[in-house]
């Protein structure tokens, strides 16, 4: 279906760019990016900030003028670090895509990293960080990252604490090292989606990016996360009304291993995510009534990301039912993986992760995303169509197979946070009687 | 059914039971969204019944008559099943249960939503159990320092009108819903004359028409008039302030100004107010207060509400600056842009942002069926595209006018959460 819609040119000198054709009020979508992030710049805090201090001016416009060209166009246009590349994403009335381009290729080129703007922008990243560090949901998740891969893994997220400190070090001269390492026209990938032909976006992006740098980008290697023994992490936030709890294990693989998609099947009918139909939320919300929201998935690699991700179960519970909640979720992962799941249940949800998936594919923003997506891995747009026939060949067998292998509770580590103690968190094995007694 | 009108690219209906029926084909995807907006939402509560709204939009996905978990067919996942996304919110002015399915199976997306229009069972068990969860949603809402503090500043700039009560509820209201009080409410507010369906996707109209007919038109208009809320909040007379401290990890300022409803004509100018002080990436305030560091974002809500709303300014204050002195900082820029107006290179960068937002809500079927709804809450189905319109013609003395007008001592709440962590 994507690989239908979506037209692709890869250019002499290196750049590959992809079009879809969409019809979107006179607009398009687009992402792009380079190779970078954190593994290039070693840090995802120097990451973050080298791609937001890229609208802070370039050596030819103020960051004002840069706003108000902006302002102008009525286009949006944000700058992120991801693992490993450098990002950009937004939109714009067609009648400005080629201005808009060509403003993109110049902040690319000339950035000017002013140190004005550069001591504003860290004060305001260092009022994020004390937001950051007292909200639930992103401690949780720094610190299940931080329990499953080791540094220098582009999962691993850096604690509050090391992004103050990270912070402090970044300078000018950092950034502008940084952005020397990295920039590349032959790692550029960008995908368009929207009210423009394909082969006008051709030649726009064609003639807007020829000219930036070219260079070799190698980024650092890192070792793959290994499946290992649980462990725990507890961030005590008093104030808070309720907890977050996420439980995950490493995987080692990526996508293209045999394994993947019959785990993703697996995690899929265990936890659904974002909707209703997975155990968890047909039991621990829908029966029991525990949680808000409880789903399971494995971030950080999914069918367009060839790093090695980890698989995921996240629930928020109020802090009076923190034990039960977990004990239920947690009883639910022991009976998928001990139990695995009926050919039928399989057949159901595979059919629904196809549908979805096209279902989801309906706005010139979504297209584009996973255009790029898939192309930043160097893999056809067609790759996404062979994934979900990959997705309907797996049967029963192969995902309790592959939830045996990756899920068993001695390799869930465990991190919650919010109003909570040490204490709380107990010892899965531990609590094996309490769960067997949830079971019956 | 009749036919109302077309315009902008949407034709309205009106069936014989009272329900008004928005419809337009996009095939850019083969997909359909269907949204039923019910007139109703926390403005609608009256008082010991707060979050009643909001907890009915929760137990109408639990069973009906026909769609339930004992025959397999329960509403979280039904269409879910069918690859569809489905949700529902509730906010101040309405209250709206959406989907986006693949378009062959928008016979099975009706077939629900007229389902739960009217045959909710409103079991205790299942209220029971759902009272935790909203519980747990509630509780989540008091993790957000923002979500805290607009809070406030709603319960102080409003005296009387149910806007300064948050949609969630009060703890002590949520406690002591009943299934039977609930259901009361629904048996109110939710018929086919107090709603409105809407159809945006690749379905042919012959084909829509058909099921729309088949599974709201049987059902009868309420027996009785949907009561109307009337309550006028009193005119403001001195400017009000909160203050809160709190352990919430930053201090934030909010700063709000009572504005009209969404239809009155002074509104259009009030949204370019907005976009000119905080809207796109020059705003004023971002360089008033962003770049100085005084601020590590600013933003800017005025939403078009069917009763006057108001315009807040809410600044998450940088390490290091004064609550007090980013609020004075605020108060004057604000008064600055009410003595002087926009400048015509402002106006023009509004006007390239509002067609530019425009395209962007209305991209995808579903985002579109979602950006109706809001207008038809408003209480005018066409809003969205007057206001875009309107702005298109105004001039900068339009903008001026209106700030002098709002931009008011007398018409200001300000509220500050110190952080005490």
């Amino acid at each position: 279906m994507l690989a239908s819609r979506v037209k692709e040119k890869k250019f002499a000198w290196g750049g590959r760019i992809l079009a879809a054709a969409y019809p979107a009020y006179g607009s398009v979508s687009f992402v792009g990016s380079i190779a970078g992030g954190g593994r290039l710049a070693g840090s995802n805090t120097l990451a973050g900030v080298h791609a937001e201090m890229l609208l802070e001016g370039t050596n030819r416009r103020s960051k004002k003028e840069l706003q108000i060209l902006l302002d102008g166009m009525g286009a949006s246009l944000g700058f992120s670090a991801t693992g490993d590349r450098l990002a950009f994403a937004g939109r714009v009335r067609t009648v400005h895509a080629q201005k808009l381009f060509a403003l993109v290729a110049e902040i690319l080129s000339e950035p000017a990293f002013p140190e004005a703007e550069l001591a504003v922008l860290k004060a305001r990243e260092e009022a994020h960080l004390s937001l950051a560090g007292q909200e639930p949901n992103v401690q949780a998740k720094i610190g299940l990252s931080r329990l499953i891969f080791a540094k220098r893994h582009p999962n691993r997220l850096e604690s509050i604490e090391e992004a103050r400190a990270a912070l402090k070090k970044v300078s000018r001269k950092s950034l502008s090292a940084l952005h020397a390492k990295m920039l590349s026209r032959r790692s550029l990938v960008l995908a368009v989606a929207g009210d423009m032909p394909p082969p006008r976006v051709f030649a726009l992006a064609g003639s807007t990016f020829a000219s930036l740098p070219d260079k070799k980008v190698i980024l650092p290697s890192f070792r793959r996360a290994v499946p290992g023994r649980a462990k725990r992490i507890v961030v005590p936030i008093k104030h808070k009304a309720s907890v977050t709890y996420s439980a995950g294990a490493a995987l080692g693989i990526t996508d293209d291993h045999p394994d993947y998609a019959p785990l993703l099947l697996g995690l899929q009918i265990l936890g659904s995510a974002g909707g209703f139909v997975g155990r968890l939320m047909s039991t621990v919300r829908e029966k029991e009534g525990l949680t808000y929201g409880t789903y399971s998935y494995i971030p950080g690699s999914s069918i367009s990301n060839t790093t090695d991700g980890y698989a995921e179960v996240w629930a928020t519970f109020a802090p009076q039912l923190f034990k039960q909640g977990r004990a239920a979720v947690l009883r639910e992962v022991k009976k998928i993986v001990e139990e695995g799941a009926s050919e039928d249940e399989v057949r159901r949800h595979r059919e629904l992760l196809v549908a979805r998936f096209k279902v989801r594919l309906s706005n010139s923003a979504a297209f584009a995303r996973m255009a790029h997506d898939l192309a930043i891995e160097g893999r056809p747009v067609s790759y996404a169509d062979q994934f979900l026939k990959k997705i309907m060949a797996v049967r029963a067998a192969q995902v309790h197979a592959a939830l045996k292998k990756y899920l068993a509770l001695k390799n869930l580590s465990e991190s919650a946070a919010g109003p909570v103690e040490k204490e709380d968190l107990t010892s899965v094995e531990k609590d094996a009687a309490e769960l067997e007694k949830a079971i019956k | 059914m009749k036919k109302i009108r077309t315009a902008y690219g949407i034709s309205e209906y009106r069936l014989e039971n009272g329900l008004r029926f928005l419809f337009k084909r996009v095939t850019a995807a083969p997909v359909a969204a269907v949204c039923v907006t019910f007139h109703v939402g926390s403005r609608n509560e009256a008082p010991g019944h707060t979050g009643s709204t909001h907890i009915l939009e929760h137990l109408l996905f639990k069973d009906t008559e026909h769609f339930n978990r004992h025959n397999g067919k329960a509403i979280t996942d039904y269409l879910e099943w069918f690859g569809a996304y489905i949700n529902a919110t509730t906010w101040l002015d309405r209250t709206n249960y959406f989907e986006l399915v693949p378009s062959d199976k928008i016979a099975e997306a009706l077939e629900l939503e007229a389902d739960r229009m009217r045959n909710s069972l409103f079991s205790e068990t299942d209220l029971q159990s759902e009272m935790t969860v909203v519980r747990n949603e509630y509780e989540r809402s008091r993790n957000n320092p923002f979500e805290l503090l607009d809070e406030e500043v709603m319960a102080k700039a409003y005296t009387t009108h149910p806007y300064r009560i948050p949609t969630i509820g009060t703890k002590e209201d949520i406690e002591h819903s009943t299934a039977r009080k609930l259901h009361e409410f629904y048996d109110v507010f939710y018929w086919p004359n107090n709603a409105t369906l809407t159809i945006i996707g690749d379905v042919p109209f012959v084909e829509a028409k058909k099921l729309v007919l088949k599974y709201f038109g049987p059902i009868p208009p309420s027996p009785h008039p949907i009561p109307a809320m009337s309550t006028v909040e009193p005119r403001q007379k001195v400017p009000r302030r909160i203050s809160l401290r709190k352990p919430m990890g930053v201090s934030i300022v909010e700063l709000a100004y009572k504005i009209t409803e969404g239809r009155h004509k002074d509104y259009p100018a009030l949204y370019a107010a907005a976009i000119v002080l905080a809207g796109g990436y020059s705003g004023r305030l971002e360089r008033a207060l962003v770049d100085t560091g005084l601020a590590a974002s600013v933003s800017v809500a005025a939403p078009a509400l069917f009763d006057p709303g108001v315009m807040s300014f809410t600044v998450h204050v940088a390490e290091g600056a004064a609550p007090a002195k980013v609020l004075a900082r605020l108060r004057a820029e604000v008064a600055r842009f009410a003595k002087e107006g926009p400048t015509q290179d402002e106006l023009v960068r509004v006007q390239e942002r509002v067609r530019s937002e425009a395209s962007s809500r209305r991209d995808g079927a579903l985002n579109e069926a979602r950006a109706l709804s809001e207008s038809v809450a408003a209480g005018d189905w066409m809003l969205d595209y007057r206001v875009e319109e309107t702005i298109e013609r105004l001039r900068p003395g339009d903008v001026a006018r209106v700030a002098k007008k709002y931009f008011i001592k007398t018409g200001e709440t300000a509220g500050i959460l110190n952080n005490t962590a």
